[in-house]
């Protein structure tokens, strides 16, 4: 009798003992995060006066968002390093600008502006995989510079030198992707020929989570907002849709091609998502905005043509939002 | 008067007086202030544009077309089967392709490139009616082979097979081995007893089938016994049909059985697949056929078994429909899909006039939209040449656009007069000045409309009268004998001899009104075709200079670069029938193709439809290859013939000199004038013109290199350094240069890794006014970023190309900062240039001005006194 109590007295402190450390594990794992006291700096969109129309777009307007610093840490040691193993030496740079690491067997470029590498080898590196995948690019990031970030790819290109561009963004969560102002909005692309990696531009920067979300802004608050002219965003037109009519009459060196670009307008959205955006080096956070996929006109000629365009425009409530003038 | 003929007779004196006009000097050019235009059409308006200032006729595509005249071909190499898988040298290419051969030939295939792309969409409609085959057969758990031949026989329906010409080979390689079953020992292996076993006792299609084997065992007999160039549809159907009813006969269940028969039908018929739509009509009128004999036989007593048998075909019938419907589901997607981009280029991006105007809207590879396109392309033979080799004289003929024919006669009438914008085109009346296209058009309108009125006025006295068929195109040869005829200087011999040819000319001439007519029509004919021949004695001059030099420099390269290719090992393995049909059909894609095919057959991945379907894609990605092989031997056969083709270079000149000489003086005249839409926009660098207003009306303010203002600036601050960072610079090339700044007051430099801003910004003057992404024809080409910095007064702009910037409009730009990064090659994937460079551009108090005097002139100058090499 006494053996049987004393079984279901250990028993039963073995349990208490697991329920507590349960209870332990998700006290210390709760979201602690919490809106900010004091608004936000918001550095990086600015303010295009050129006016965007929602449509009949839906809006993302419930969840909070998680803010992010923006690391000031340089990878200038992994940078070099991966020159080393290239055979390359450094043979210029300025400080707080950029270093340049050269030899015959290519170059790389680190641009402080923007905190990004870009490498261009004529012998590349053996990479045996028929095409880059999200893993392809964590294993490249993890192999020379250390870092486990995670990507999404989101698009490749077939270029007439034989190889072939993966465009890629980077996780800054589990869930939330990076975008800069690129070409197809990448924070990362790896060029692959002959299964080799030949060159590449990679966002060096590091996102570091805050203490601090951010509710998103009301549909009703954007859509007056948006009326503003000097409301917070920045559209990015996207002229390959030209190729085949502007732009075989139009020189784009020319002055002509100027007016065609700054005869913009009447951009309304179609499609919308939550990305953060990163611009440069020196933005401090990096938060939330509305990417828009917007459909714009053009004139050339007295003829309208549409455009397609990428929008970027704040989410945050202006309560949490300090806006440098 | 007729609409149409005042219409005519408008086009025709318009043309006339352009024609007048422009020889004259410009101050001599007599204007004409149009009356009674409404305004209600862009075309009036173009049309009375013209009239008011025939020198704006000179406008970027009148002036291509022109130089195009002059743009002699040296030779082409056929990469594939298709007639637009050529890489073309022509004389306007000399130079580049020369001075960088490199960088030509890479333009050359990005061009290509595009083609194939398109290519492949419409390829892609081919294969899905393979796959449906292949997945049908499949179902109805049909063997290997049979899967094969539906796979196949869908595949090369379209004519020529032209999508998928691998498919073309292996059905040519099955056929010759069906022939060889049957026919190998010179003797047909079935009769006619056999035939009657298999389809049915006395039936009718015991009989055609009967009749195809012996048609087969002809064609065996007849032609060649490799069977690689000798497929023919019709042999190989019935064969192969009969290997599929074999098949059936020892099925072990009912649907293998039944799918087996449907299969042979298929295939016997699928020269109807071709077109799937014809196809389901006939099955359709069979049907109909069927089902009223079954009801007849219901009538008669005891003929159950007949009605049975009827039944039976009708349900191979209903099979066939069901299946033949499937494929033509493949063959609208792939309609579907060219004509939802033609339209929507037409519509969203609102190039309909523009289309129109530069004859886009009129070639039917860029006008998808079948039912928009109103024209269709007719032979106009209009003289006759002696030909030295056959020593007889030859038709000499061009192909004009004429309206599409269609059986409703409003669609008719609505082409026809669409058709008509394509002469009224700035670009096909200066063409005609070497084509003479204009004037055999019009003689054509004159002989439809000839053949119109005389039908009309015969028909309503005798009934109905057609004019002769062959009385119109006959008329380069017989129109003297005719008008001798008409005026009584023919012997009776003769006369007879005439009427024996064309009949309907006696009725013509009985009738005094359409006699006149008749004799009328002659005399305008004959001025139109000799005006034709006149115009297009250059277009011929050319032609036989292009052939010549195709012989001298074509064929080395063509021989250059395919001996290279055939070198290889792979071809060797794989070789003689691969460069058998290479040899004779040309193109390097065939033979990729081919390859493909006998490796991917050899490993067995064409074992089922989607295997087929792997092995196409192999095949574009071969031909990827051979295109990164065939460049740089391209490359270097430019490189090596450069010799060669210095001397091509002086018998061309010869040519031009001809050129110029007969047609350059109408548009000398305008070299002064330089009215804004003159652009040279190729390798030429003469006279280039920037017109700052944009007002075409106001040549006061036109920038040639000449009058590129001096840069004269102020006093710089000392300490103001070189905007590009510290080192040396190359300028690769200059303001107006001869490679891409032809209008452009811009120079490229290397070298530069930075831009900055001027020290003297931290008095917050410079600011960012504009950035964004910009595109060339080929791709992205990097940022675009232009700067505004302002100092005592003075006001300097730059522009920035290929560059990278983390700024956007309204950024301040404190002194010393750098503005913009210049792009890595790699950045823009070499779409729009051969390598990193700054593109740059400068103003100085809103002129612009050489950014290569701005950079280098010193600090007192105003300059920023940077280390740059000069320009060519």
């Amino acid at each position: 009798m006494k053996n049987i109590q004393k079984k279901y007295i250990i028993i039963g402190g073995a349990v208490i003992i697991v329920i507590a450390i349960i209870v332990l594990v998700v006290f210390l794992l709760r979201n602690n995060l919490k809106y900010p006291e004091e608004p936000l700096n918001q550095q990086s969109l600015s303010k295009d006066t050129r006016e965007i129309s929602l449509g009949k777009t839906q809006i993302q307007t419930t969840g909070d968002y998680q803010i992010f610093q923006v690391s000031t840490e340089l990878k200038y040691s992994f940078v070099n390093d991966f020159a080393k193993v290239l055979d390359l030496k450094l043979s210029s740079s300025s400080e707080g600008e950029y270093y340049k690491w050269t030899s015959s067997r290519g170059s790389i470029f680190y641009d402080i502006n923007k905190n990004i590498v870009i490498f261009e080898l004529n012998e590349g590196i053996e990479w045996n995989e028929a095409e880059m995948t999200d893993t392809s690019f964590n294993r490249f990031s993890q192999t020379y510079f250390g870092e486990n970030w995670k990507y999404k790819v989101s698009g490749s290109e077939k270029r007439t030198g034989g190889d072939t561009v993966y465009y890629a963004n980077r996780y800054i969560d589990g869930q939330n992707i990076v975008e800069m102002r690129e070409h197809n909005q990448q924070t990362d692309m790896i060029a692959l020929k002959d299964g080799k990696i030949v060159s590449g531009k990679l966002l060096m920067t590091k996102f570091t989570p805050m203490n601090y979300k951010v509710p998103l802004i009301s549909e009703d608050t954007l859509r007056n907002n948006l009326a503003q002219s000097n409301y917070q965003k920045e559209i990015y037109p996207q002229f390959s849709s030209l190729q085949d009519t502007i732009l075989q009459k139009v020189n784009y060196l020319s002055n002509d091609f100027e007016e065609v670009a700054d005869s913009l307008k009447n951009c309304t959205s179609t499609d919308s998502s939550v990305i953060y955006y990163y611009k440069s080096f020196d933005q401090s956070l990096i938060t939330p905005v509305y990417k828009l996929a917007l459909q714009c006109d053009i004139s050339y000629n007295k003829v309208i043509y549409s455009v397609p365009a990428i929008g970027y425009v704040n989410a945050i409530e202006s309560q949490y939002l300090s806006v440098p003038e | 008067m007729p609409k149409s003929k005042q219409y005519e007779d408008a086009m025709g004196s318009v043309f006339d007086f352009i024609f007048e006009q422009t020889k004259q000097k410009p101050s001599k050019v007599k204007p004409v202030s149009p009356t009674g235009i409404d305004g209600s059409g862009e075309f009036v308006d173009a049309l009375s544009a013209v009239l008011e200032n025939p020198l704006l006729f000179v406008n970027n595509n009148s002036l291509a077309a022109f130089q195009e005249a002059a743009n002699v071909n040296l030779g082409a190499f056929q990469v594939g089967k298709r007639g637009t898988d050529k890489i073309k040298i022509s004389f306007n290419d000399l130079q580049d392709a020369l001075s960088n051969p490199s960088s030509f030939i890479d333009k050359r295939y990005k061009k290509l490139e595009d083609v194939r792309k398109f290519t492949r969409l419409t390829w892609a409609g081919e294969e899905m009616k393979g796959l449906l085959g292949g997945v049908w057969a499949r179902s109805k758990g049909l063997d290997f082979e049979t899967q094969q031949a539906l796979i196949g026989s869908a595949k090369t329906g379209t004519e020529g097979g032209l999508h998928t010409p691998q498919a073309l080979i292996d059905m040519s390689s099955r056929n010759a081995k069906l022939m060889e079953k049957h026919f190998g020992n010179g003797n047909k292996k079935l009769t006619k007893d056999d035939f009657e076993k298999i389809y049915g006792q006395g039936s009718s299609q015991a009989r055609e089938a009967f009749e195809k084997y012996n048609k087969a065992f002809k064609t065996f007999t007849e032609k060649s016994t490799t069977g690689e160039a000798a497929f023919d549809r019709n042999t190989y159907s019935i064969l192969e049909s009969l290997e599929i009813r074999e098949k059936a006969l020892s099925a072990t269940t009912k649907e293998q059985k039944d799918g087996y028969e449907a299969a042979a039908n298929m295939i016997e018929n699928s020269k109807a697949l071709q077109d799937a739509k014809s196809f389901i009509n006939s099955q359709k009128a069979v049907k109909k056929n069927l089902l009223e004999e079954i009801e007849q036989l219901k009538r008669i007593p005891g003929s159950q078994n007949e009605i049975d048998a009827k039944r039976k075909e009708l349900r191979i019938i209903n099979m066939n429909l069901r299946d033949a419907n499937q494929f033509r589901l493949g063959e609208q997607l792939g309609e579907f899909e060219g004509f939802w981009s033609t339209l929507k280029s037409y519509t969203v991006g609102g190039a309909l006039l523009p289309s129109i105007i530069s004859r886009d809207f009129f070639d039917p590879g860029r006008n998808q939209v079948k039912w928009l396109q109103p024209s269709e392309e007719k032979t106009f033979i209009f003289g006759q040449e002696w030909d030295p080799k056959t020593k007889g004289f030859i038709d000499i003929k061009m192909k004009i656009h004429v309206g599409k024919s269609h059986k409703n006669k409003f669609v008719a009438n609505v082409y026809d007069k669409m058709n008509n914008l394509y002469y009224l085109s700035p670009v096909t009346w200066i063409e005609s000045l070497y084509t003479g296209e204009m004037f055999a058009f019009m003689a054509e309108k004159g002989r439809s409309n000839f053949q119109k009125s005389v039908e009309s006025i015969i028909s309503k006295k005798i009934g109905n009268f057609k004019l002769d068929s062959n009385f119109l195109e006959s008329l380069n040869r017989n129109d003297k004998k005719i008008i001798d005829l008409l005026e009584g200087k023919l012997s009776q011999v003769d006369i007879a001899e005439i009427y024996k040819n064309f009949p309907s000319l006696e009725k013509l001439i009985d009738d005094p009104k359409t006699k006149k007519l008749l004799q009328k029509f002659l005399k305008s004919d004959s001025s139109l075709r000799d005006l034709t021949k006149f115009f297009n004695s250059p277009t011929r001059f050319k032609d036989k200079i292009s052939k010549a030099l195709d012989k001298l420099v074509g064929q080395k390269i063509r021989d250059k670069v395919g001996n290279a290719l055939l070198k290889t090992a792979l071809i060797k393995n794989f070789g003689s029938n691969a460069i058998k049909l290479w040899m004779k059909s040309g193109g390097i894609q065939l033979l990729v193709q081919t390859l493909v095919s006998s490796i991917a057959s050899a490993i067995g991945l064409t074992a089922g439809p989607i295997g087929s379907a792997i092995a196409n894609v192999i095949s574009f990605v071969a031909m990827d290859l051979v295109y990164a092989i065939t460049k740089p031997l391209m490359k270097g056969a430019l490189y090596t013939l450069k010799i060669v083709t210095s001397v091509v270079f002086f018998v061309t000149l010869g040519f031009l000199i001809f050129i110029v000489l007969i047609v350059n003086p109408f548009f000398d005249t305008h070299a002064g004038i330089a009215p804004s839409e003159v652009k040279y926009c190729t390798a030429s660098g003469t006279n280039p013109i920037i017109d700052p207003d944009n007002d075409p009306n106001d040549p006061s303010d036109d920038i040639k290199p000449s009058d590129l203002l001096p840069f004269l600036g102020k006093n710089l601050p000392a300490g103001e350094e070189c905007l590009l960072g510290e080192g040396a610079y190359n300028c690769t090339q200059g303001a107006f240069g001869s490679y891409s700044h032809s209008n452009v007051a811009a120079i490229d430099l290397t070298g530069v890794d930075y831009f900055h801003a001027p020290s003297f910004c931290d008095n917050g003057s410079c600011e960012i006014t504009y950035s964004g992404p910009i595109n060339c024809t080929a791709g992205y080409a990097g940022g675009m970023v232009k700067m505004k910095a302002e100092y005592e007064g003075n006001t300097y702009e730059f522009k920035l190309i290929h560059v990278d910037t983390k700024y956007t409009v309204g950024d301040k730009i404190s002194g010393g900062e750098s503005v913009a990064r210049v792009m890595e090659f790699s950045e823009t994937g070499n779409a729009c240039s051969s390598g990193k460079h700054l593109h740059l551009e400068t103003s100085f108090n809103g002129s612009p001005v050489n950014p290569y005097d701005m950079m280098t002139s010193s600090l007192g100058n105003g300059g920023f006194a940077c280390p740059v090499s000069l320009c060519p």
